[in-house]
């Protein structure tokens, strides 16, 4: 599984759509979860993500509660809000909370994906030397000599 | 005419005014006592500490939640596992903190449940000692844990700054310096190593009146027009939240911020009438990307007027033990099996580690152990297999750019996986040949050409002689 995707996270799958046209060849990259708590089992799998998470009304309030346990469990990932017009008095608090960037239409898709581009470029390489890979394949590891 | 008291009445009165100061707390590790005595010895009076947790554990922000924190008793007691012990009381106006024998006395009820553990704090006796190495020894780090923690008051995050080693110690004063100036500070350390972690200590360490916003910025992420949003959006929140103290941008990882990002955020640090305060991170120092040309030398020394460099923690492995005890507590909030700490064996893995990846990488471990430990010690066994696996990489230092003998370097390979399946098949060989999938005769003809079993010896042919004849 790579260290870094891109997970959506909203209702109805509007930005996901517009993502996927932006992103062209990336768009493999791309997981949609339809809950603020699933996407966190999406992280897990993938900690190094960027997350776009749909803010409404609805769920302003838990969503502070879980930037800050992505910000806590996840260090390396990076949460860009969607958020309703309505709600743009909130984008100084959703930035303070942790949020890199706000959004409010999907015609901002093509500045949201190059911020994309560049969190997935970021995601940590391979640098374990040989001795370190073979010993991750080796079964029985409890068993290993001195 | 009064009624008499009850015997049970009398006992509690008597308990109550006993001049030892003394603590009862139920399975649940509730006080559900307090004596006087307690009260004047904490500073804090004893009905106030009736009902509070007594978790192994910071302790949370609030003070009362703090004290009745420190007073604690180790998870081993609750087990029945230990008699005697210390808690702790932490300072506090004139109360110096202290740390002093205590006796617990398990009392069990009709079920696990129901039992209850009295604490006699002794005053003139000795804290026992802690064990062959003490100075490693789960309760005296809990000591020291809560008397750091003491001393760095309430207002720092402190996972951090906890330590004992000198360069620690420095970054303590540094940043004690940093919050009360309101010059720009620029940290520098390498990832993990609690870059945003300090800045953040530093902000909120300030007096309450001169508390900013505190918008974090993703330097490696944004371009000049994010740059722009968030620095709109950092005095947007200004005027919302507290018109007196100008915001702070926390600027993560500048030294990865673009040319365009520099450019912008450069200018808008330069205008006038704009009281913007920045906390910055840089896994490097500015002046030496300056230097090189890949950093603006105008925005290096604008960001670094204060700067503060934090050491890797395989410069200070000796704050490890410590930093260890921390997460672990950390771990007990909310668990109802408290843990007391590490065995010494899990603290010797650890102190042999290089963690590359900090203080973000020790805490992970220590949490995972947390999650696979049974009993109220840490062991080696529960660290993840990454962990152990860091450790037999470091046996086998990096060979980069050497040339290899490849028979001799698959042999190698091979001979490690017949150890591993014989110690998995408890030496059984037709076992081991099964996790291996090869035939028992092959196993034991490449057991033999590596050494790792006696060749087998040739059989001498046995030669029937001739029965005499019958005469």
């Amino acid at each position: 599984m790579s260290a870094a995707r891109l997970i959506v996270c909203e209702k109805v799958p509007r930005w996901a759509v517009a993502l996927r046209r932006a992103l062209g060849d990336r768009s493999r990259q791309i997981v949609e979860t339809r809950s603020l708590i699933s996407s966190l089992s999406a992280l897990a799998e993938s900690p190094a993500s960027l997350v776009v998470a749909q803010i409404t009304s609805v769920n302003i309030e838990p969503a502070l509660v879980w930037l800050s346990t992505i910000h806590r469990d996840f260090p390396l990932a990076r949460v860009v809000v969607a958020l309703e017009p309505d709600l743009a008095s909130a984008e100084p608090l959703l930035r303070e909370a942790g949020a890199v960037a706000v959004y409010y239409s999907t015609l901002q898709a093509k500045p949201m994906a190059r911020l994309a581009r560049r969190q997935l470029a970021l995601a940590p390489s391979d640098e374990r030397d040989l001795w370190q890979w073979i010993a991750e394949r080796m079964p029985w590891p409890t068993h290993a000599s001195a | 005419m009064p009624r008499p008291l009850s015997p049970a009445r009398s006992l509690l009165r008597l308990l109550e005014n006993s001049a030892t100061p003394l603590f009862a707390v139920d399975s649940r590790r509730r006080i559900v006592f307090a004596a006087r005595a307690l009260g004047d010895w904490i500073g804090i009076s004893a009905d106030r500490l009736v009902g509070q947790s007594c978790d192994y554990h910071p302790g949370g922000d609030d003070p009362l939640a703090q004290a009745a924190a420190a007073l604690a008793p180790p998870p081993e007691a609750f087990l029945g596992q230990i008699e005697d012990g210390s808690v702790s009381r932490l300072a506090s106006g004139k109360l110096p903190f202290e740390r002093c024998a205590a006796r617990f006395v398990k009392v069990a009820g009709n079920d696990a449940e129901d039992s209850l553990l009295p604490v006699f704090v002794q005053l003139q006796s000795h804290v026992p000692p802690d064990g062959p190495a003490s100075s490693l020894a789960p309760p005296r780090l809990h000591a020291q844990l809560l008397d750091q923690r003491s001393q760095l008051g309430k207002r720092f995050h402190i996972s951090q700054l906890l330590g004992e080693s000198d360069a620690i110690a420095r970054v303590r004063r540094q940043v004690r310096v940093a919050a009360e100036s309101p010059a720009r500070v620029l940290i520098v350390g390498k990832t993990g190593s609690g870059r945003e972690h300090v800045a953040k200590t530093i902000h909120y360490a300030r007096p309450a009146a001169q508390l900013g916003s505190l918008v974090p910025i993703a330097c490696p992420l944004v371009d000049a027009e994010e740059m722009q949003a968030a620095l709109a959006s950092c005095l947007r929140r200004q005027h919302e939240a507290q018109p007196t103290a100008p915001p702070v941008a926390l600027l993560l990882d500048v030294d990865r911020l673009n040319a365009s990002g520099q450019q912008e955020l450069a200018g808008f640090l330069a205008l006038p009438n704009i009281e913007l305060r920045t906390l910055a991170t840089s896994s490097v120092a500015l002046e030496r990307l300056a230097a090189k040309g890949k950093f603006r030398r105008d925005l290096a020394y604008t960001l670094g007027t204060l700067t503060i460099a934090l050491p890797p923690l395989a410069k200070r492995s000796v704050d490890i033990p410590l930093l260890a005890q921390h997460f672990v507590e950390e771990a007990n909030r909310g668990r109802n099996e408290q843990l007391s700490g590490l065995q010494p064996a899990a603290q010797e893995l650890l102190s042999g580690l290089p963690w590359p990846g900090n203080i973000d990488e020790l805490a992970k471990a220590v949490r995972e152990a947390c999650n696979q430990a049974t009993g109220p010690l840490v062991t080696a066994a529960n660290f993840p297999a990454w962990v152990h696996l860091a450790k037999n990489a470091r046996a086998h230092p990096p060979r980069r750019h050497e040339a290899i003998q490849i028979d001799k370097f698959l042999a190698e390979i091979e001979r490690e996986l017949m150890v591993r399946a014989l110690a998995a098949a408890s030496g059984n060989k037709s076992r081991a040949a099964q996790l291996l999938g090869v035939s028992r005769p092959r196993l034991l003809r490449r057991l033999s050409q590596l050494g790792l079993i006696a060749p087998p010896v040739a059989e001498e042919p046995v030669v029937f002689e001739p029965l005499p004849e019958e005469p």
